[in-house]
């Protein structure tokens, strides 16, 4: 019977991403760029979900990693030229070597300690940017300009970046969803769950906590590339230390843990403000703040669980059942 | 010794004795409900608004003042009693994440009730000049360090000498045990609570004619003072005061005398000691000897 139910999920991840691919031909540009900011929300929130839904290590180092990714991708195009996808790539790959540093701490910390170092990372990234002027252009940020459309595709820049995000936000999903429930997120889970039994099972914790560091900044890096790219520039003050709580909305509106989740916490974090915005500007933090408050009280593992477990349903849409 | 090095040693003081009440406020969370309260910082700058507010209303400042602080008792007791203690049971990490929301729900619904704009905040102490010897020096930073010492003392008596302090210390130690001893524990909890609000907005109100009353002014603070509460290993009350003493002066040295640091930079030194401490010594330079159950 799990056969038929990995159809299912089969068909509905397959028609959710035909879905988000024809977005391209009928939205405007405006919501064009709306949703490729979504989709890189979503892939910075996959990668915190592995980190603290999955491994257990609070981070709030994502705001952090989200802007080193957007502006390692700055700097690669406008110093060297690089083509935007291999840029991702690299800012990926170079925001993963910081969250591999940045992991290093989580060997010796835990809880409350973990979150307050990671904290200090996420505000300390806003002072570097703006002292660091030579490389990052200080307060007055850089300009990327739009992506460059290869020819014989008839697209507009917009369209064509959308196309890309929404491909790299359904990789970044059925990849960790994949990591997740393999040995590996089997390892972080048991980390999660109690660090004392997982070493005693043989984990390595060192390698489950850095790596699961490393890749949740990887996602947070090509995700803050792919926001570069779509809001076409970047400056300090679109990372304050705030940046990291949204995504950890992001998370707890999708359920902690469950990877597919994400696409409903980035769609939240990224078009509850502007509804909100409509009333009023700071209305969304406050929105937001409740939501984390309310959800952790009533719904700690977020709607999509909570609610099948109200109609009595089990959530067979997303779990094999075990032993069947 | 320059004249300029005591006015920053005292300036330095002075900050120190902020982050000094903040750290206090955080050990205080921490001790009674074994959680790093968040939004410790963000309560206090509400209740600092809810002060200024009071005094535009026609309240003389003291008054105010004097108002915001039992609001901002009030409002410890109640988030705690309404929040903290139904998440509190499933472990830190909701609690955790608990603080982190009502850390944004405080630092947005302040520029949603008065406005993002930055406001004078009158200091209580005038805007005057003290000659001590030759080295000049404000009397806000005169009257911060006086304030400040004199509360810390007040809460030390209050903690150490009274009865109150004996049950608050006995919960913080062990509420099961204490309960069946007839101390109210949970209340005990709350009055934790209340206190720690009122000592952050203490800080708040001190602070906030120096750096403008916004929504950002203790989002440094908070940062400082975490690092002075790991210096204690955040259970140790006098290593919190100590260890904001340290980082108060290291912050106003560093960014008078070391060139690269300057003001932009300063945020970084507690973060520095912060991380050093903590992985050197996780639980602190006061703290005993921890211990670690499966």
């Amino acid at each position: 019977m799990s056969d038929k139910h990995a159809t299912l999920r089969r068909s509905i991840t397959l028609v959710m991403t035909l879905a988000a691919l024809s977005g391209a031909t009928f939205l405007g540009t405006y919501h064009l760029g709306q949703f490729t900011v979504a989709a890189a929300y979503c892939i910075a929130i996959v990668g915190l979900n592995i980190v603290v839904g999955t491994a257990g290590q609070v981070s709030l180092a994502q705001g952090a990693f989200f802007a080193i990714g957007a502006y390692a991708i700055a700097i690669f195009r406008i110093r060297y030229g690089v083509p935007f996808p291999l840029g991702l790539l690299a800012a990926g790959l170079v925001t993963s070597v910081v969250g591999f540093v940045a992991g290093l701490p989580a060997l010796r910390l835990r809880g409350h300690y973990l979150a307050i170092v990671t904290l200090g990372l996420a505000v300390a990234v806003l002072p570097i940017a703006n002292r660091w002027s030579s490389l990052t252009g200080g307060g007055a940020g850089l300009n990327l300009g739009q992506v460059s459309v290869p020819a014989g595709v008839a697209m507009s820049p917009e369209q064509y970046l959308y196309i890309w995000a929404m491909v790299l936000a359904a990789a970044a999903i059925v990849i960790a969803w994949r990591v997740v429930r393999s040995p590996l997120g089997i390892a972080m889970s048991a980390v999660r769950d109690n660090e004392i039994a997982a070493m005693g099972m043989g984990v390595d914790l060192r390698w489950i906590k850095t790596g699961a560091f490393a890749a949740s900044a990887f996602f947070g890096g090509v995700g803050g590339g792919v926001f570069a790219l779509s809001v076409g520039f970047v400056a300090p003050e679109n990372f304050l230390p705030t940046l990291s709580l949204l995504l950890l909305v992001g998370i707890i509106i999708g359920g902690s843990g469950f990877v597919p989740g994400s696409i409903l916490g980035a769609l939240f974090v990224q078009f509850v403000p502007d509804y909100a915005a409509a009333l009023n500007k700071h209305l969304a933090g406050v929105f937001f703040g409740a939501a984390i408050i309310l959800f952790i009280r009533f719904m700690p593992e977020g709607p999509l669980k909570a609610l099948p477990a109200l109609f009595g349903t089990r959530h067979w849409l997303f779990f094999k059942r075990r032993g069947t | 010794m320059p004249e300029g090095l005591v006015q920053v040693i005292l300036d330095g003081s002075a900050s120190g004795t902020i982050y000094a009440a903040v750290a206090l406020a955080l050990v205080l969370v921490y001790k009674s409900s074994g959680i790093v309260n968040f939004a410790q910082g963000e309560m206090g700058m509400f209740c600092t608004f809810i002060t200024w507010w009071l005094n535009q209303q026609g309240l003389g400042l003291l008054t105010a003042i004097a108002s915001g602080l039992s609001i901002a008792f009030v409002l410890g007791v109640l988030t705690e009693r309404l929040f903290i203690r139904p998440v509190a049971r499933f472990g830190e990490f909701p609690a955790v994440l608990t603080t982190l929301g009502l850390f944004l729900v405080f630092n947005e619904l302040a520029p949603w009730l008065w406005g993002p704009e930055n406001r004078a905040f009158p200091s209580l102490f005038g805007a005057g000049v003290l000659a001590i010897g030759k080295a000049r020096v404000s009397t806000e930073s005169v009257g911060t360090l006086v304030v400040m010492i004199a509360a810390v003392s007040v809460f030390f008596f209050v903690l150490h000498h009274t009865k109150i302090g004996l049950g608050m210390r006995a919960a913080a130690a062990n509420a099961v045990s204490s309960s069946l001893s007839g101390v109210p524990a949970p209340q005990m909890f709350m009055l934790g609570w209340g206190l720690a609000t009122t000592l952050a907005t203490l800080a708040g109100v001190l602070i906030a004619p120096r750096l403008f009353l916004d929504a950002s002014l203790m989002l440094g603070v908070i940062i400082y003072a975490f690092a002075a509460a790991a210096l204690g290993g955040f259970t140790s009350l006098l290593g919190a005061v100590v260890g904001g003493l340290v980082i108060g002066l290291a912050e106003t040295l560093a960014s008078n005398y070391v060139d690269f640091i300057g003001s932009d930079l300063k945020i970084l030194v507690p973060l520095t000691v912060l991380l050093v401490v903590l992985l050197v010594r996780p639980t602190g330079l006061f703290a005993k000897s921890a211990e670690r159950a499966v």
